[in-house]
């Protein structure tokens, strides 16, 4: 309900009546704002449900998609939930449909959220000029440089926003909370556990951007979002945050195809991520298969054994 | 007669002193026929020349002269130390007690064994053989000297203690102050009771005889119906062989009969056939002779002359003829053999003892045989004596019948009816049977009976067994060439606290293979034992293997060990010992000098980077889902998971690479961090 000013009729209790109202409004349209979530499709998958859901982010300043995958466990039990990045060019759509993870997340009762990997309709100029940049690119950071700064706050919107979207609108366990993602949304799943010590129970990445200071991507992106000051990128780039973690113990699995032809094109750069987590005792098991590549078939094959990983600690 | 006289001094030297001092009863009584001897006898006196037979006669009526006086010891103080003789004493087999003891009055025995050993001045003594009489024993060589007095009663008085050295019941006061009160005594209860004692000791030796004698009747009685029963064989057998000689006689005679008969007939015949031709001749002759005495009638010279010379020709044909009658046969008869060999043969096998009949073997019984022996027997029949057996046996295979019978491989001489085969093979079936002997002959063969050696007992393969918390495969293998029918499998627990002692022993029978799995009881110890069986029997337990149900003892591959690798005694613990390396090892593989982690099958590996190197790393099996699984323990990571559909079995197996050692800690329980798909 919104506040009519209305006559003045008593001047010092009304007023502060008006403030206290004031104050409720403010909340009140908050909570409007929050709760106005609006389902986009529900579909039945696995005995539990694929949604997606549509909202206006206030750190994105846009609206945005997320695909949620509920579990059938999820009508009676509190679910914890796993966040997936998805790469360059993706949306909310691309993991849900091709990736088939609702077996898995309904087998072992995980919420699945799958947010997009960008804000959309800014119509900030250049945006649509690249693939790996811009729209489809966020890179799951917070930019510093304009015109981006004002929307291109993934790091934000998957970190702070999105959970507190999640947990208050959908019965889910707020204290279980774990992360993975492709490419660039491998990075921003490390990068995301790294510079959150606790908050997420466990992390994973399939062929992610192990260093994007050193690769061509990064390069650019960060050049972009962030400025040319290399200093401001490194809390961003996860092989540097690795050299630098400290904080309870992350167990972290990376799959990487063999024939990923950005593995070879030095897109990816995962040795100096294993160097620096040999060093500083981060427990990473990272697997490079054989006859992969970079596509969703890749994921496909691999997200079942991500999905037990996290489940180990998800539910424990 | 010096004796006798010495005899009498010291008789009526004691007299005196007992009149005088004593004042025992004495009785007198002057025998006739002896002379001057003054003898003394009491009541109850023993007369040591006495036979045994006559010692119920306590009165003293003796045959034997024989006075107090020639009794052996002085006795105490104050008695004169007067050489006794002690004649040939002959104590009573049977000495009736009751009677002394009843019949207080006679009740006297000589004293023996006064306390005081008396000196040795006396050369006559006897020495003494016992030390301590009892109180109705004799010592009979240390009789005290014969004083009468001293062996009776004083008039009057209660006995209430038993003299132990006289043998008599005294009053108490003779022990303080008497005569006896050196002598060792005891209550009169006591000395009744030692006195019953003895007679029973008697009669339970009595009783031991009688039984001696009534089982030897008994032994006596068997004998004679042995006797009896052998002896009636014997008569028996003895009629039919002589019944056998004379049907062979009667045969004989009457076959010869036959042919003296028959020969009688041909050789009349002949001569029947010869009279015949003879009489024929006569009556030819007597027509010759007519008709020439006719011719000599006629009257006509003419026809004389001519028919004369016809009868001419005809008498001198027929004189031409050599008459010469013999006998056809000759007037005696052929011998016949008599047979007398064949008779005499005859007589000779007519002996008390008939050929034994074949025996008839036992099948075998279970349990008496072993890896290396088995117990044969056979039975007999009851009407044969046998002297010794001859035991043949072969080795058979297990589908020989019966009437292949070929010939012995050992025999043996066996004089019981049984007998323990040994130094046999295992697990081999051998064939017996058994003939039986006696003076007369040896029996036919008895059938072949067929047993078995009982297999070795079979080793287990201590390197094969495998055990997890429920279960344990045993693995064994089993000696000799032929396998053994089936296999017992027995086990029991082990108390870990107690030593090894066999409390409940399980065992699991029929097996046919030579391994098995068994399902056990979890954290327990367990001890193997394998048996093999087969027709024969049971073989002994193999050596037994200790199982822990707790998980595996580990063993070294010795083909593909590095030689710097050893095994630690508890089975769990490899170690790469550092002063043991050389380096141009043969078996040293290159696959394992890599640095990275490799989780090797079918000679690929994953490529996988690890970056905390695992202190503990957690081994999970899924057989069912054909997973194995790998992780790091300690921070609960996964390390790689095999999936491959099992098909035999999975063994563990751990190798060091580099210097250090690993430990292998089994039975763990799964934990919780590990999903299981």
């Amino acid at each position: 309900m919104f506040l009519l000013p209305g006559p003045r009729v008593a001047a010092s209790a009304s007023a502060a009546a008006a403030r206290a109202r004031a104050v409720s409004a403010v909340t009140a349209v908050s909570l409007v704002k929050k709760m106005a979530l609006t389902q986009v499709s529900s579909t039945k998958c696995f005995e539990g449900y694929q949604k997606v859901y549509e909202h206006d982010s206030y750190e994105l300043k846009c609206k945005m998609r997320f695909g949620i995958y509920l579990p059938p466990k999820a009508e009676r039990v509190k679910c914890p939930v796993l966040y997936w990045l998805s790469g360059l060019t993706c949306t909310e759509q691309n993991f849900i449909t091709k990736a088939g993870s609702q077996q898995a997340a309904a087998e072992h009762g995980i919420v699945i959220v799958a947010p997009d990997t960008s804000p959309r309709g800014c119509n900030i100029q250049g945006e649509e000029d690249s693939w790996d940049f811009g729209t489809g690119a966020g890179f799951y950071i917070n930019a510093t440089e304009d015109p981006w700064k004002t929307n291109y706050r993934m790091y934000s919107y998957i970190t702070e926003e999105l959970p507190h979207l999640i947990n208050t609108n959908f019965l889910v366990d707020s204290e279980k909370m774990s992360i993975f993602g492709h490419s660039m949304g491998g990075h921003g799943a490390l990068i995301c556990a790294l510079k959150n010590p606790g908050k997420y129970k466990s992390v994973s990445a399939l062929a992610p951007i192990c260093n994007p200071m050193q690769c061509p991507w990064g390069e650019k992106a960060f050049t972009g979002y962030l400025g040319s000051d290399k200093s401001k990128w490194e809390a961003f780039d996860a092989t540097c945050l690795a050299k630098t973690y400290s904080g309870p113990l992350l167990d972290i699995l990376v799959d990487q195809g063999k024939d990923d032809q950005f593995l070879a094109a030095g897109q990816l750069l995962p040795d100096s991520f294993i160097t620096a987590c040999t060093d500083q005792k981060i427990p990473v098991v990272f697997r490079l298969q054989e006859g992969y590549d970079h596509s969703y078939y890749f994921i496909a094959t691999f997200i079942t054994d991500h999905i037990k990983h996290h489940a180990k600690y998800l539910n424990a | 007669m010096a004796s006798e006289s010495s005899r009498e001094a010291s008789g009526e030297q004691r007299l005196g002193e007992g009149a005088e001092t004593r004042g025992e009863r004495l009785l007198g009584q002057e025998r006739p026929g002896n002379g001057d001897s003054l003898r003394f006898y009491c009541t109850g006196l023993y007369e040591p020349g006495e036979p045994a037979g006559g010692r119920s006669g306590l009165a003293a009526q003796e045959e034997q002269p024989v006075p107090a006086s020639s009794w052996g010891l002085p006795r105490e103080a104050g008695s004169a130390d007067s050489p006794v003789e002690s004649p040939s004493f002959r104590p009573a087999a049977v000495f009736d007690p009751f009677l002394q003891v009843v019949d207080s009055e006679s009740a006297c025995s000589p004293c023996s064994d006064p306390p005081l050993s008396p000196s040795s001045d006396l050369p006559s003594r006897i020495p003494l053989d016992r030390s301590h009489p009892g109180p109705l024993t004799r010592d009979l060589s240390r009789e005290s000297e014969g004083d009468p007095q001293n062996r009776e009663l004083p008039e009057g008085t209660v006995p209430d203690v038993f003299c132990q050295s006289c043998g008599i019941p005294i009053p108490a006061f003779e022990k303080l102050f008497g005569s006896h009160r050196h002598h060792r005594v005891a209550p009169l209860s006591l000395a009744v009771e030692a006195a019953k004692m003895d007679c029973q000791d008697n009669i339970r030796k009595l009783g031991q005889q009688l039984v001696q004698v009534e089982t030897f009747v008994s032994h006596m009685e068997e004998i004679f119906v042995t006797v009896e029963e052998n002896i009636g064989k014997q008569q028996h057998y003895l009629e039919l062989q002589y019944d056998d000689l004379m049907q062979f006689l009667v045969q004989r005679y009457e076959d010869r009969c036959q042919e003296l008969e028959e020969e009688k007939k041909l050789k009349l015949q002949k001569l029947y056939g010869e009279l015949v031709s003879c009489g024929q001749n006569i009556d030819l002759y007597k027509e010759l002779i007519e008709s020439t005495e006719e011719l000599f009638k006629t009257e006509d010279k003419q026809t004389f002359l001519k028919d004369g010379q016809t009868a001419l020709a005809r008498l001198e044909e027929f004189l031409q003829v050599d008459f010469n009658p013999e006998l056809p046969t000759t007037t005696e008869f052929e011998k016949f053999p008599t047979d007398m060999p064949e008779v005499q043969r005859l007589i000779d096998t007519i002996s008390s003892l008939p050929v034994p009949s074949a025996p008839s073997m036992c099948p075998q019984a279970p349990g008496t045989g072993s890896s290396d022996s088995v117990r044969v027997s056979w039975s007999l029949s009851a009407d044969d004596t046998v002297e010794f057996y001859q035991l043949h046996y072969r080795e058979v295979t297990r589908d020989t019948s019966p009437s292949q019978q070929g010939a012995a491989d050992m025999s043996l001489r066996v004089k019981e009816m049984y007998h323990t085969v040994r130094d046999l093979k295992p697990n081999t079936v051998y064939e017996f049977w058994v003939t039986a002997s006696n003076s007369a002959g040896t029996s036919p063969g008895s059938d072949r009976a067929k047993h078995t050696t009982v297999p070795l007992a079979p080793t287990i393969k201590r390197k094969a067994v495998a055990s997890c918390p429920n279960a344990a495969l045993i693995e064994w293998e089993s000696e000799g060439r032929n396998s053994a029918d089936s296999y017992t499998v027995e086990f029991c627990k082990v108390c870990s606290s107690c030593d090894w002692t066999e409390s409940l022993t399980e065992s699991l029978t029929g097996i046919t293979s030579c391994k098995t799995i068994v399902d056990l009881e979890p954290n327990e110890n367990y001890l193997f034992y394998v048996r093999a069986l087969n027709e024969g029997g049971c073989s002994d337990r193999s050596s037994p293997v200790s199982i822990r149900t707790t998980g595996n003892r580990f063993y070294l591959m010795e083909q593909t060990a590095h030689l710097a690798l050893s095994l630690l005694e508890d089975g769990v613990t490899i170690v790469y010992n550092e002063d043991n390396v050389c380096v141009d090892s043969p078996n040293y593989d290159e696959r394992f000098t890599r640095n990275k982690f490799e989780f090797l099958h079918n000679g690929i590996t994953p490529d996988v980077r690890i970056t905390v190197i695992p202190k503990q790393i957690g081994i999970l099996l899924n057989y069912d889902t054909g997973k194995l699984s790998f992780f790091n323990v300690t921070i609960r990571q996964h390390l790689f998971t095999f999936s491959h559909p099992f098909q035999q079995l999975v063994n563990p197996c751990f190798a060091l690479e580099g210097p250090g050692s690993l430990k292998i800690c089994h039975g763990i329980p799964t934990p919780e961090f590990i999903r299981l798909p």
